[in-house]
């Protein structure tokens, strides 16, 4: 892997590629409503952010839309169609349960706590969230929350010290099977100390146990690429060991929906930096799509809805989780 | 058709001068060099054979044989009675000597043809070019001509006017060669001291040639001395070269073998090794070779091939590499004096490959190909004077293997191949060139091309999404016999193009021609790739059309010593391939479905002015133009520039022979800048801040400019009694981009990494990425013996 790193660095040097920041004046959009909800069948905090877009180079707090009415419906029975529509008018007749969602702080993060002892939501369950603007103005979207499989075990290779790295070096792998039959989506989250892997090129997704949809690698283990996703193997000529003894590595698979695992894609693609000389490789910017859409207007809204259910498994690195599987 | 049309003018007993030109040095052929009965102030050209004909009523006539670099000659013809055959070998001028090869044209050929739209390289011209890293580049060189364009440094293939870069179809003694760069689009697949003659056809294309859009690019090896053994080579900073030519057997027989290969790793290994590297690789290689072999003073019979590959290693198991690979074998047959025909036969095939994984528990691999299989049989028929019937038939075999691909996972194995294609084209064309009068020329031809895509395999049936610019949903599945024809297209592809003769050195020329497409370059990113797939039309891809106009003034000053052009086209083009935003298009057996369908158009003016010959030549060329699209789905349905749009493109090449042993050349371009997609608001979804954009292609990234100069300083020719060495060898010096103007590639937004404002918030920023960031100096030396 590293290699490849040491590859393009030669070639960049070669072509002695380089990039500078510039200014650029951008037209401005008029400000939609964004609806970020991505729920988890956890006991944490259920948050749904709702704001305003901003122009583009923008760094200041986005402006928060206050006293709307967000809730999520578990409904009683999956009354969608198969492309993830909504065949029925009437919601109100399918609820199983209800889940306000309210912002005290009035900052456009609505929240839902759960009581002590219980988590949101159930496997296999269809559920819609409805957000109702002060102005009436109603945007809604459906989900469901799907199945994942469990985090065998996590593992750490050693490998000598080379050119690419200051000293002998480990790199984390997680193992897990994919469920059967093709179409599961899974988002792998990555936290090294507790501190989650933030950057867009660190999203790590997955169409089975495989990268894409139209090639899908069905229920295998994971495949390598995906596995070794939750190192960060950093960009210095002399990186540091993405692991080193005592770590906390913990990591999360989130079974997210497959329009979900596109938004996600299409996020990578976005936003993601393509530096120097793969800018060759750069499609043209544009919009990633959403599933929240307006009901009763014709409001353009952003955002994303996902219910997901969460296997993690967290370890800390040491002498039994060290192996040395691959030979130098 | 011909025949009817002419019938008036066979009344007469007439007689026939035919034969072959060629160069006295080294027996190659000349191509386009020009035959004229003086007395009747008529003739003809050579053709790509060196082949000319000319039929005439009987009497004793005054023969002039003319090649731009070559002496004249002069011979007296008596045609009573009989046809005559006449082989004619022209020698080079004694300024000329020092080239290697010459190619060229009559002194007015620009004003006297029908052709227009065509771009042709003098590869002596080409080698004077300062050429980025100092390798000489056949495709680079196009470039300095109007109406061809690149998106950039790095890009590979180029754009003619407004066409995409797989909308060229490039012949290597007519075989297809499907990716024509090395590196990405650093260097060119082509040897330069194996290519004797380069023609681009952007317009006027004649009815001979089809398959793609926007230009045929028709590259021609040599034949090799048959004189002499000749070796040529040379030391760059890329490449090193060497090439052999000599006779197999004395008058009958000669071949080529000319290779070249990178030697970065070479020179890299010592530190590769001291590092544990070793495997490491990034190389890349081609080999040329042509053979012919004369049957009879009325058959000739050629093979050439070609082999070329690049190879990026990340190890001894992991890597990437593609190459083409071409075979082509000719016939050329004589029927009698007037019937010239050519019998090809050639396979070509295109591939890469991709191997990852450190155990063969955790591993991928993926391959992909094309092969294209071809028959090809053309006629040309040299009537009389006042016209050349040219007809013939093609059949092309396309095997589409997009991908064979095996993962396996932790000893687990999933084969994830998708089924491979094939399809027939099969087309006839007949065309005739026609002097109406001494003032009126016209070349008039039909194609019909037919593409019948054929099983086995899976037909997938998709319906348009509601919104359109979405991926279209799969309605039926359904498996073909082998051979089972899915969808059959065919097209009628009219082709005209006229010259008027003013007077003695102005012309005005004006051209019609459609072109019918059916296999597509699938490729949505902002340079093509190596990675990128080809794909046959289909139940659900419709054959890319195009029309073309255009409309030229052609005028000569000074004797021919200065050419000058002015030429405006419009083009429309139909059913181009387009990607819906996330389009997967590597390994997908569900591609069509992320696949767009929309209009084209590009118009634009291109002014040439050229000075031939004397102690200082070289040329402008300036391009003003428009390519756009409109596809359903992008840019809210409207029309919007191409990736590969530029309104102004100036270039400035010239040469100064300063003495024997010194010339020096320069080349300036300005290009105003492509055009990219702006964002114009954020907002953040789970933490990652997303770019909302309104339109496609609604910026532009700065202008670019460049300045390149060479040196070539040629070693003492003579011993010193005055004759000449056997080594001639010389020196080229070369600085690309001499005031190191970081000129943009594109510029992209993102987030800054590690980086949050003090409300801890994402800052974002917009970068701006120059391939090259500095001049580039090299030296090679060059020579031949």
């Amino acid at each position: 892997m590293k290699n490849l790193y040491i590859i393009l660095s030669l070639a960049i040097l070669t072509l002695m590629a380089c990039e500078d920041q510039v200014n650029i004046p951008l037209d401005e959009a008029e400000p939609m409503v964004v609806v970020d909800a991505w729920l988890t069948n956890t006991s944490d905090t259920q948050k749904i952010n709702v704001v305003y877009s901003r122009p583009y180079f923008d760094n200041e707090l986005p402006d928060p839309v206050i006293n709307a009415e967000v809730s999520v419906i578990e409904l009683n029975e999956n009354i969608l169609n198969e492309d993830g529509s909504f065949s029925s008018t009437n919601i109100e007749s399918y609820i199983e349960n209800f889940y306000e969602f309210t912002d005290s702080n009035q900052d456009g993060t609505y929240e839902w706590i759960p009581s002590a002892g219980s988590s949101f939501g159930k496997i296999g369950k269809v559920y819609a969230l409805q957000v109702q603007l002060e102005n009436g103005n109603l945007f809604e979207s459906f989900t469901q929350m799907d199945s994942v499989p469990v985090i065998d075990s996590i593992t750490f290779e050693y490998n000598k010290k080379n050119p690419g790295f200051e000293s002998d070096w480990y790199y984390a792998e997680f193992w897990s099977r994919d469920l059967p039959g093709t179409g599961n989506t899974y988002w792998i989250k990555t936290f090294k100390n507790h501190v989650l892997y933030d950057e867009p090129e660190e999203i790590n997704i997955a169409y089975d146990a495989g990268g894409s949809a139209g090639a899908e690698v069905d229920s295998l283990i994971f495949i390598q690429p995906i596995r070794i996703a939750i190192n960060d193997f950093g960009d210095d000529a002399a990186a540091a060991s993405p692991y080193i003894f005592g770590d906390t590595l913990k990591v999360e698979l989130h079974s997210v929906s497959e329009e979900a695992w596109f938004f996600l894609y299409r996020v990578i693609d976005e936003t993601s930096p393509m530096p120097s000389f793969a800018q060759l490789f750069a499609n043209p910017l544009s919009n990633v799509p959403t599933n929240i859409a307006a009901t009763n207007n014709e409001e353009q809204v952003l955002g994303f809805f996902n219910v997901a259910a969460v296997s993690s498994l967290e370890v800390i690195m040491n002498e039994d989780n060290v192996v040395d599987r691959v030979p130098d | 058709m011909g025949l009817m049309l002419f019938a008036s003018t066979i009344a007469q007993e007439k007689y026939t001068l035919s034969g072959y030109v060629t160069d006295q040095t080294n027996g190659e052929s000349l191509i386009g060099a020009t035959v004229l009965i003086e007395d009747l102030g008529s003739g003809n050209i050579t053709n790509v054979y060196g082949f000319y004909s000319i039929t005439v009523e009987p009497g004793e006539y005054t023969v002039s044989y003319r090649y731009i670099g070559y002496e004249a000659i002069n011979r007296s013809v008596s045609l009573q009675g009989e046809n005559v055959r006449l082989d004619i070998e022209l020698a080079p001028s004694e300024k000329q000597l020092e080239a290697v090869v010459i190619t060229g044209e009559a002194e007015d050929e620009n004003i006297a043809s029908v052709e227009m739209s065509t771009a042709e390289l003098d590869i002596a011209e080409v080698k004077k070019i300062p050429a980025f890293l100092g390798e000489v580049d056949v495709v680079k060189s196009l470039q300095l001509l109007p109406g061809v364009t690149t998106v950039g440094e790095g890009a590979s293939g180029f754009n003619v006017r407004g066409g995409s870069v797989g909308q060229n179809l490039v012949l290597l003694d007519e075989a297809p060669v499907y990716n024509s760069s090395h590196m990405f689009g650093f260097f060119s697949v082509f040897n330069p001291d194996a290519v004797k003659d380069v023609k681009l056809y952007k317009g006027g294309i004649p009815s001979k040639y089809g398959g793609r859009l926007s230009s045929i690019l028709d590259v021609r090896m040599k034949e090799g001395n048959i004189k002499e053994f000749e070796v040529n080579g040379g030391v760059g900073t890329i490449f090193s070269r060497l090439a052999l030519e000599g006779p197999l057997i004395e008058d009958k027989s000669s071949f080529i073998l000319a290779a070249r290969r990178s030697y970065i790793d070479v020179l890299a290994q010592p530190f590769l090794k001291k590092n544990d590297l070793d495997g490491v690789g990034l190389r890349f290689w081609d080999l040329t070779f042509k053979t012919n072999y004369y049957l009879s003073d009325k058959d000739r019979i050629y093979l050439s091939a070609y082999a070329g590959r690049d190879v990026f290693k990340f190890d001894a198991e992991q890597g990437f590499d593609w190459g083409n690979k071409t075979a082509t074998l000719r016939w050329n047959h004589l029927f009698n004096d007037k019937i010239f025909s050519n019998t090809t036969l050639f396979v070509s095939n295109y591939d890469y490959g991709f191997e990852f994984g450190e155990t063969e528990d955790d591993s991928f691999s993926w391959h992909s190909e094309i092969f294209t299989y071809n028959f090809k049989e053309e006629f040309s028929y040299f009537l009389n004077t006042r016209n050349e019937l040219s007809f013939g038939a093609e059949a092309i075999l396309y095997r589409f293997a997009p991908a064979e691909v095996v993962g396996v996972s932790d000893g687990e194995t999933s084969d994830i191949s998708l089924d491979e294609r094939k399809s027939i084209e099969a087309s006839a064309y007949i065309g005739n060139q026609q002097k109406v009068s001494n003032r009126l020329s016209l070349e008039y031809g039909l194609r019909l091309s037919t593409f019948n895509y054929v099983g086995d395999g899976s037909v997938f049936y998709y319906q348009e999404p509601e919104t359109p610019g979405e991926r279209k949903l799969l309605t039926g599945e359904e498996k073909v016999d082998d051979w089972e024809s899915i969808k059959f297209y065919s097209n009628l592809e009219p082709r005209f193009s006229f010259n008027y003769r003013v007077n003695k050195s102005t012309s005005v020329k004006g051209s019609y021609n459609r072109m019918a497409q059916y296999i597509h370059l699938i490729s949505n990113t902002a340079a093509s790739l190596p990675t990128d797939v080809w794909m046959p039309s289909s139940n659900n891809i419709q054959p890319q059309l195009a029309d073309q106009i255009a409309l030229g003034v052609f005028k000569n000053f000074r004797n021919n010593k200065i050419e000058s052009s002015v030429e405006v086209y419009y083009k429309e083009m139909q059913n181009q391939v387009d990607y819906i935003d996330g389009a997967e298009i590597l390994i997908n057996r569900y591609l069509e479905a992320d696949l767009l369908s929309g209009d084209g158009r590009a118009y634009g003016a291109e002014f040439y002015l050229k000075k031939n010959g004397g102690k200082v030549n070289g040329w402008v060329s300036y391009t003003l133009a428009r390519t756009e699209r409109q596809v359903n789905g992008i840019n809210d349905n409207n029309w919007y520039p191409t990736r590969y749009d530029q309104t102004h493109n100036l270039k400035v090449t010239a040469n100064y022979d300063v003495s024997d042993r010194l010339s020096l050349s320069a080349n300036f371009t300005y290009i105003t800048g492509t055009p990219y997609t702006l964002p114009s608001y954020r907002y953040e979804v789970q933490g990652y801040t997303i770019p909302g954009v309104q339109g496609r292609n609604n910026g532009r990234i700065p202008n670019y400019h460049r300045l390149d100069l060479a040196a070539t300083w040629y070693m003492d020719k003579y011993k010193k009694d005055g004759s000449l060495k056997k080594l001639q060898d010389y020196w080229v010096f070369t600085v690309y981009n001499v005031y190191a103007r970081r000129n943009p590639f594109s510029i992209y937004f993102a987030e800054a990494p590690d980086l949050v404002s003090p409300l801890n918030q994402n800052v974002t920023q917009a970068t701006q990425v120059s391939i090259l960031g500095t001049f580039v100096p090299a030296v090679s030396y060059n020579f031949k013996f």
